[in-house]
């Protein structure tokens, strides 16, 4: 069995902090049905629609009803989940042939997730969205991109997820991507911190009895949940991963993290990992949208000094959707109030 | 509420953290801990980290218990806060602590619940002085891993 991707849009009614695609142009209009003939001819079985959003297309069920024609088994989505709550579209979707659901939750409360995703009410809507797919039998798998905003708080989530009736979560890392480029350090986690916290949440999701999974962190950081370990796009190598025993399946580290901060936190393991996970058809639906960026497959040497300091322009502008629409706009008079020192003539 | 609490929280990260962050998320050996262990009188697990050491000149120790279940617990204070770190057995199988030195590993204990990101900096500095006090050959007490803690919780 295998499972493919099929780009449907780029537009999105999210505003993630660390949107990989943003910035992106839009898709060039193409023949939906010759690119399924297409991957069915090269024998793929199962197919994950993606976006940006992929309910915003207005021929969405058209899509999945070609697909199923065209012999496709399953057919899943990669969504935000929050239109699956308008029951009438859902119950189109399915009448289709829709078989799974692939959602992004990005914390286990509203204040979390809709920070994230830059719109208020977006956690109550996924939540609904859930509940309406499990009602009309879809499979649901969810995904965290795990951010240095909630890496801390990753463990509210498998008791949220086994609740709703959810078959399985991934964690996966951030690409310094898209919107992320502006924001990297407000949204790109350290390796080093972060990960712990995530093998901590997977830890207590499978003692919770939930399928879990790790994507796109390197394999040395991962313990024993370098046997949960899906397939991504390798992304870049550090010179301390030559000759490590676990490259030929590690998924590396984003070229521009190692750029900017070195690969001082992988210690390549001594002896050979465990075997991968094997992809049933639950784990098959986590397939993403590799097809989006080019793999790299790349060894960074250790930057200079100098370097990594020009880099920090990476961090400057692009504040989240949330904070903007929460800032409060101060004229020129009230900043003076406050900063009084800002507006003192320098010293010549 | 929740949106203007978290852009809080990153910008008191930002100012408080920053500073610190870049030397602790490096490979134990090149963090330069700031306390060399000194030969004094025994009253700890590990001799010197006592009540009053300062780990970075950011974080104080308060208190340090133990080992019970096979776990050595360091209270420590940032500022007004207090908060506890669990000092274990190395476990190589199992899931990592937030610091790791030769053969110990340092976890932020906070039963599930939400910590500050300083707490888990704390956790790398802790271990980078664990990793100095080892390679000068001091004596490391019997502890359990994270593994056999928890069973012994059980």
């Amino acid at each position: 069995m295998t499972r493919v991707t099929l780009s449907l849009i780029r537009a999105c009614n999210n505003a993630c902090v660390f949107c990989a695609q943003d910035g992106l142009p839009p898709l060039p209009p193409v023949d939906v049905s010759a690119q399924l003939a297409q991957l069915r001819a090269q024998g793929a079985t199962e197919l994950t629609l993606l976006g940006g959003e992929p309910t915003l297309r207005d021929d969405l069920a058209e899509v999945i009803h070609a697909a199923r024609g065209a012999g496709f088994q399953r057919v899943g989505l990669q969504t935000n989940g929050r239109r699956l709550a308008e029951a009438p579209l859902t119950s189109a979707l399915v009448a289709a042939g829709l078989t799974d659901v692939h959602l992004t939750l990005l914390g286990g409360e509203a204040a979390v997730h809709d920070y994230h995703t830059g719109i208020e009410g977006s956690f109550r809507a996924l939540l609904a969205g859930i509940g309406v797919a499990r009602g009309r039998g879809l499979d649901v798998v969810a995904t965290t991109v795990v951010t240095r905003s909630n890496y801390r708080v990753l463990n509210a989530l498998p008791p949220l997820l086994v609740s709703r009736g959810v078959s399985a979560w991934q964690v996966s890392a951030p690409l310094v991507a898209g919107r992320a480029v502006g924001a990297m350090d407000r949204v790109i986690p350290r390796l080093a911190l972060a990960v712990p916290y995530a093998l901590h949440a997977l830890d207590a999701a499978q003692k919770q009895g939930l399928r879990a999974y790790v994507s796109g962190f390197p394999g040395c950081l991962l313990g024993p949940f370098s046997a949960r370990m899906l397939p991504s796009a390798p992304r870049a190598f550090a010179p301390q991963c030559e000759g490590c025993p676990a490259r030929e399946n590690c998924s590396g580290v984003d070229v521009t993290y190692l750029a900017r901060f070195g690969g001082d936190e992988l210690t390549p393991p001594a002896r050979a990992p465990a075997a991968a996970a094997q992809l049933d058809v639950i784990a098959r639906m986590f397939t993403g949208p590799g097809e989006v960026f080019v793999p790299q497959n790349i060894t960074v040497p250790a930057p200079p000094a100098k370097v990594r300091e020009g880099l920090t322009e990476l961090s400057k502008g692009v504040p989240a959707t949330a904070e903007v629409s929460t800032r409060e706009r101060k004229s020129g008079e009230a900043l003076k109030g406050l900063f009084p020192k800002l507006f003192e003539p320098k010293n010549k | 509420m929740s949106k203007k609490n978290l852009r809080r929280r990153d910008v008191v990260t930002w100012l408080g953290v920053g500073a610190v962050a870049a030397p602790l998320l490096h490979a134990p050996s090149a963090v330069a801990a700031s306390p060399a262990p000194p030969s004094g009188e025994k009253s700890s697990p590990f001799r010197s980290l006592e009540p009053g050491l300062s780990l970075y000149g950011v974080w104080q120790v308060e208190t340090v218990d133990g080992p019970t279940q096979g776990a050595v617990a360091v209270h420590l204070r940032d500022g007004a806060r207090v908060f506890r770190l669990n000092v274990l057995k190395r476990d190589d199988d199992g899931i990592p602590g937030v610091g790791q030195s030769r053969s110990l590993s340092v976890y932020v204990c906070n039963n599930g619940g939400p910590t500050q990101e300083r707490e888990g900096l704390a956790a790398r500095a802790l271990a980078a002085w664990l990793d100095h006090y080892e390679r000068t050959g001091l004596k490391v007490p019997e502890l359990a891993t994270l593994r056999q803690h928890s069973a012994a919780q059980l």
